[in-house]
């Protein structure tokens, strides 16, 4: 995406402070895990920097919300708060996240002093980013230079970087420090430092310093060179940039050799930027004008024409058709001229018919069908093509690329629209269109999960259903109150016994046995006759008789005991039985745990519905707003083609008639120097 | 933006200062303020509202599908990864295959920087059980490197987990493979 900004913004402070606040965004994050690698102490944690490394803002947050909301994270002091915040600004979320920052830095928070100093950086990060910039400085006077140089050098680059960019804007530090200080204490081997440096040339040619700007951008120019021939190492997506960079001073410093009239030195400066880099065609048009004010038309034309074979990416590089001819007329081919004048407005008409009818079927599916979206696997600077019959960008998948903070990468493969996809407000515009996306597809997926989920515990219900009738079953088979009614009767009848003190209800097997016996023997002594040949028996059986009463009265005590222990074991397991009887009742009655984890389901089910709604809402608006932008861009782009149509058009009568007159003896008008008299 | 009321020889007197001047694009930023500010405050607040039904989804999915009482979860890192360069991962329980992944190298970079991976969450029941994990690469020397490693777990009625824990061994300047149980 910058490498588009860059194109379009190239030397304007309007680029100036895009390319300040995208080199921001480039490297900005990340830079909270940079002390890292660290062992994580806790898996939550660990879990969580595993999505963040990836870029997975949402799933890195959901799973520090998840950790928060299950006790939190241990072991790593205030460094989660800090991520959390990271994310945030790399999920969009730069109010929630200045929230955060603030929280820590909240004087009866116990922070620790190096947390505290980093949200100040980032708080004044954020400031920055809102554009707030006396707020910025403010923030960012407040951190601790020393701390953080010591515990994050790359955050202290960052830092210098950021007063640097507030210094260029109008807001410089309370204590005097000047930008030429903060580059000077860049390593020069920093990309904030050439960054700043750039910008601090381009805030000078704004001043009309053009002689600083020249050194400024000359060693700028050195400092690149060497930083890419002596640090092959640099990762792929910041070589790029630099590179990226260099070209972009080539250029500026073409341009300014320009604007003072030095064609010679434009030349020398445009000619050293590479055919096929991103600044080729302003690079190719540029070096036509200065060739052209040099006398040199034919080297003009070359340039002209080798960018004519090009497609014409953006609106102003309309110009060349028509340039074309101007030279061609320049140059005394007449016959030529008029050759490309006439091309030129074929192809005018053609554009235009094309944006007229581009406008009157614009739709959100033609206008995805015209961005190339850069997609996981690309390999570095290029982009994938995208599915036309998705018609969207690809919603809720991450192969989407993404800088860091949610801004699609994405190109034009209709270039109608590299001049409108450039500007921030369509880079933020389809940025909510995607997150919206997104979300929707998340929430879809959330929908189906919320489904299985129902029917799982709908299956459960019903095994429990099941069960329950399995147990009804069971219990009625015991006979529960028959054998509580044989209790009642049991305690009853022991309790009568004991206040009556009747000795044989407590008595014993074998003192039941003995006493049948004894009774026998009675009722075999009755039928005997009461006489001499019996007395020995009777006075036997008598004194046995005694005997059992005395035992039985001496065990009384202990039978007692052992009956009265029976009921109370009896008691003792009857209760439990009771109790587990009364405790399966009520777990069928009620739902159970079931039913708890149905009503969860329902509430997320009516929370992502609500949300559902929302999103569709934001989606409709951010749509409608896209849209607009677009139908805009295609307006004026077709108002000027109409402008182009008209002067290509007036210029190729006039020479017609010029050819005409001449081929006739007439005197012939030379061609314009200016065209005051176009229009 | 340059009309064609300019001509050619026109464009060529004015393109260098033209182009160094503001043009649509700094007024398009300027004028956007009020109207995006309000459509981005919108989304970031759906947004906050979204991560938390996506946090309460994710704990419920837990209770509901991983009870603590039988969770089992393995988790994967890499300490620093400088010996081996992570392919893939094969995860066993009792000799079943449970998790197997394959590694992008931004996934391995992130667990080179401190990252920990959910290598699988499950059920087991209380009681004894075998987890083996089988980790592929490249070793030093761009040698294929295979390892694998074996714990005996005791599974009691708290939730259980494991870390598949790859390491630089600096005594040979090989990896080394463990797996460790979090308390």
């Amino acid at each position: 995406m910058i490498e588009w900004l860059n194109r379009i913004t190239a030397g304007t402070p309007a680029g100036l402070a895009l390319t300040g606040a995208l080199a921001a965004l480039l490297h900005g994050p990340m830079a909270v895990g940079d002390e890292l690698p660290q062992r994580a102490s806790d898996p939550a944690y660990g879990v969580a920097l595993y999505e963040y490394y990836q870029g997975n803002a949402f799933e890195a947050l959901t799973r520090l919300n998840v950790a928060s909301a299950e006790g939190g994270i241990d072991g790593h002091g205030d460094h989660p708060a800090l991520v959390e915040g990271g994310l945030m600004l790399s999920y969009g979320m730069t109010h929630e996240a200045g929230a955060l920052f603030r929280a820590l830095l909240d004087e009866d928070a116990a922070v620790a002093p190096g947390t505290r100093n980093q949200a100040w950086f980032y708080l004044g990060k954020v400031f920055y980013l809102e554009q707030d910039r006396v707020a910025a400085r403010d923030a960012l006077e407040r951190v601790d230079v020393d701390l953080l140089e010591d515990e994050n050098e790359a955050l202290y680059h960052e830092w210098l970087y950021l007063r640097g960019q507030l210094a260029l804007a109008g807001t410089a530090a309370t204590n005097g420090e000047t930008v030429d200080e903060l580059i000077d204490a860049l390593p020069e081997s920093s990309p904030w430092r050439a960054y700043l440096h750039y910008n601090q040339a381009v805030g000078r040619l704004a001043e009309g310093q053009t002689e600083a700007v020249t050194a400024d951008l000359s060693s700028l120019d050195d400092l690149l060179d060497e930083l890419i021939r002596e640090q092959p190492e640099l990762e792929p997506p910041l070589a790029n940039e630099m590179s990226a960079l260099r070209e972009r001073v080539k250029l500026s410093m073409g341009r300014l050799h320009l604007s003072r009239g030095d064609f010679a030195g434009a030349k020398a400066s445009l000619e050293q930027i590479v055919l096929d880099g991103v600044f080729s065609d302003e690079a190719l048009f540029d070096y036509a004008v200065a060739a052209s004010r040099e006398g040199k038309a034919g080297l003009a034309l070359q340039a002209l024409n080798t960018l004519q074979q090009r497609p014409l990416f953006t609106p102003w590089l309309q110009q060349v058709p028509f340039a074309r001819g101007f030279l061609f007329e320049q140059m005394g081919r007449q016959q030529q001229a008029l050759q490309a004048y006439r091309e030129a407005a074929s192809h005018y008409q053609s554009l235009n018919t094309r944006l007229s009818s581009e406008q009157e079927q614009l739709t959100e599916a033609r206008l995805v069908d015209a961005l190339r979206f850069g997609r996981e696997g690309d390999s570095p600077g290029q982009v994938g093509s995208m599915d036309p019959a998705l018609a969207r960008p690809e919603p809720g998948t991450p192969t989407v690329l993404t800088d860091a903070y949610g801004r699609v990468k994405v190109r034009p493969e209709d270039y109608s629209l590299a001049g409108l996809l450039a500007t921030e407000r369509f880079q933020l515009s389809l940025r909510d269109l995607h997150e919206l996306y997104r979300l929707q597809d998340s929430l879809g997926q959330w929908q189906k999960q919320l489904e299985s989920f129902d029917i799982m515990l709908a299956t459960r219900a019903q095994q429990r259903e099941q069960r329950i009738r399995e147990t009804l079953d069971a219990l009625e088979a015991l006979n529960t109150d028959q054998w509580l009614a044989r209790q009642a009767e049991y305690r009853s009848a022991i309790e009568d016994a004991l206040a009556r003190e009747d000795l044989r209800f407590f008595m014993t097997q074998e003192q039941h046995e003995l006493a049948d016996r004894l009774a026998q023997v009675e009722q075999t002594l009755s039928q005997l006759p009461d006489d001499e040949s019996t007395r020995e028996q009777r006075e036997t059986f008598q004194r046995m008789k005694a005997y059992f009463n005395w035992r039985l009265a001496d065990d009384y005590a202990v039978n007692r005991w052992a009956a009265e222990k029976q009921l109370r074991e009896l008691d003792r397991a009857m209760n439990v039985f009771v109790d587990q009887r009364a405790l399966i009742e009520q777990e069928m009655a009620s739902g159970g745990e079931n039913q708890a984890l149905a009503a969860r389901v329902a509430a997320r089910q009516a929370a992502l519905q609500r949300l559902q709604g929302e999103v569709n809402k934001a989606l409709s608006a951010a749509r409608t707003e896209l849209l607009t932008l677009v139908d805009t861009e295609l307006l004026q782009q077709s108002q000027e083609v109409q402008g182009y149509l008209r002067a290509t058009r007036h210029a190729a009568a006039r020479l017609a008639d010029t050819l005409f007159l001449g081929r006739n003896g007439a005197t012939v008008s030379p061609a314009p120097e200016a065209g005051g008299d176009r229009d | 933006m340059m009309t064609l009321k300019n001509t050619f020889a026109l464009h060529v007197a004015s393109l260098a200062l033209a182009l160094w001047l503001p043009t649509a694009t700094a007024q398009d930023n300027g004028e956007s303020g009020t109207d995006d500010g309000a459509v981005a405050l919108s989304v970031e607040e759906l947004k906050k509202q979204v991560i938390r039904l996506n946090r309460d989804l994710f704990i419920l999915e837990e209770d509901l599908l991983y009870p603590a009482s039988t969770q089992f979860a393995v988790f994967l890192s890499l300490d620093t990864g400088e010996f081996l360069k992570l392919d893939s991962v094969k995860l066993k329980v009792n000799d079943e295959t449970v998790a197997a992944h394959l590694y992008t190298e931004r996934q391995a970079r992130a667990l080179q920087r401190g990252g920990m991976q959910r290598l699988h969450i499950g059920n087991l029941k209380t009681g004894e059980h075998e987890v083996t994990v089988f980790v592929e690469g490249i070793g030093p020397d761009n040698r294929a490197y295979k390892q694998a490693a074996t714990y005996q777990l005791q599974k009691d009625t708290d939730t259980a987990a494991l870390e598949v824990r790859i390491r630089d061994r600096s005594s040979d300047y090989q990896p080394e493979v463990a797996i460790v149980e979090w308390e």
